[in-house]
């Protein structure tokens, strides 16, 4: 049974902090519901990997590193970082690797109250147009290098070169 | 497996530690890392003989300034970036390296400008700043291991540098092969030399970090 709270209270959180069990298991509640959404969304296409698998292992991971969590930060995106690092260690055991997009969607935390957690559509727009397109078409859209090179009338290492370029820049955004 | 309300229930319920238990346990590691650097350093090798009368020399306190605000920087880094939300931010990363690059400028020129007065001693630095420098570098390991760093790189580099830098800031309150180099340039070539520990432990934080630091 989930909460039933669009926002987690910051009342709640603080009496989870304080040690309030039943706060706590709120908190937990509200947590595996966003974590649930999330899971569900990036994983819909990968096989091996059970979304709420995933949830109780974040859910475990947060309980036993609990106390990293600093109260004085929002809670979501310290909640997402820890999302985002089972994640990571899941798709590792199955030998697969992390596309840009749902490492880039679990790290903004686009619910996030944190104005320094973008959404991944304005991360994208703030790049130069060539970056973008390059981003889109090779990585969001998995077109191979040279059909992107032939709609960008581009060489194909010059494809490249824009996808690291946009890679990088879009990494230091969501990770300044 | 139980289903995800039933490990709600059971998580609740179950004891977890606080974040003020937490940041003492950080402190406790930190106050450990730098006392067993002085420890082993002055223990075992002993403070250099004429200590009292160097720490007025400013080319001394210089070197043990820039070794100290090393080391407090770095410890307070790694600390931040012990969360899983917290990384460097490009300009801490930019100032940290530019002070690296500035300090293994300087004091390589003074190294170079006094190499016909440097001995092979002084490479006993790397041997002894290395050895005792695995007690914080454990110490420090172990305040990471009770973490949950978001950055892996970085909390790779932070804890070589504050481990080596507290290993060295140790050592310096031994060392006196600066005698044997012409002031006030000696001092400032010897840290040169400590420099060249820096990538030893860089090299041991890569391997054991991962080892001892999954979360």
């Amino acid at each position: 049974m989930e909460t039933p709270v669009d926002d987690l209270s910051p009342s709640l959180l603080a009496a989870a902090i304080g040690g309030d069990g039943m706060a706590y298991a709120a908190v937990l509640h509200w947590s595996a519901g966003r974590l649930r959404r999330r899971f569900n969304r990036l994983l819909h296409s990968t096989h091996g990997i059970e979304a709420e698998d995933l949830v109780q292992e974040t859910l475990l991971t947060v309980h036993a590193k609990w106390h990293t969590y600093d109260p004085r930060r929002p809670f979501a995106p310290w909640l997402m970082a820890v999302a985002r690092h089972k994640l990571i260690d899941a798709l590792r055991r199955q030998h697969l690797h992390l596309p840009l997009e749902a490492a880039l969607d679990v790290a903004a935390a686009d619910e996030a109250p944190s104005p320094d957690v973008p959404k991944l559509a304005p991360l994208l727009a703030s790049l130069p147009e060539a970056q973008r397109s390059a981003i889109t078409l090779v990585r969001l859209e998995e077109r191979s290098i040279a059909e992107a090179a032939q709609q960008l009338s581009r060489s194909p290492g010059a494809v490249k070169l824009l996808v690291h370029r946009g890679m990088t820049a879009l990494r230091r955004k969501v990770n300044p | 497996m139980t289903s995800t309300d039933d490990l709600i229930q059971t998580l609740a319920t179950s004891p977890r530690s606080s974040a003020r238990q937490h940041r003492r346990r950080q402190g406790g590691m930190i106050a450990l890392a730098l006392g067993l650097s002085l420890l082993l350093h002055l223990g075992i090798l002993g403070p250099r003989p004429d200590l009292a009368v160097v720490v007025a020399a400013p080319d001394f306190n210089l070197k043990i300034l820039l070794l100290a605000a090393l080391a407090a920087f770095s410890l307070i880094l790694l600390r931040r970036v012990s969360t899983p939300d917290s990384a460097l931010s490009p300009a801490v990363q930019r100032s940290g390296l530019l002070v690296l690059a500035l300090t293994l400028l300087g004091s390589g020129s003074a190294a170079f400008m006094l190499r016909s007065s440097i001995t092979p001693e002084v490479f006993a630095c790397v041997f002894w700043i290395g050895l005792f420098g695995t007690a914080p570098l454990l110490s420090l390991l172990w305040l990471l291991r009770n973490a949950a760093p978001g950055h892996m790189a970085h909390a790779t580099h932070l804890l070589a540098l504050a481990s080596w830098s507290c290993s060295t800031l140790a050592y310096t309150l031994h060392c006196n092969a600066d005698l044997s180099l012409p002031a006030p340039l000696g001092n400032l070539a010897m840290l040169f030399f400590y420099l060249l520990a820096l990538p030893l432990f860089l090299a041991a934080a890569h391997v054991l970090r991962p080892v001892f630091t999954r979360w």
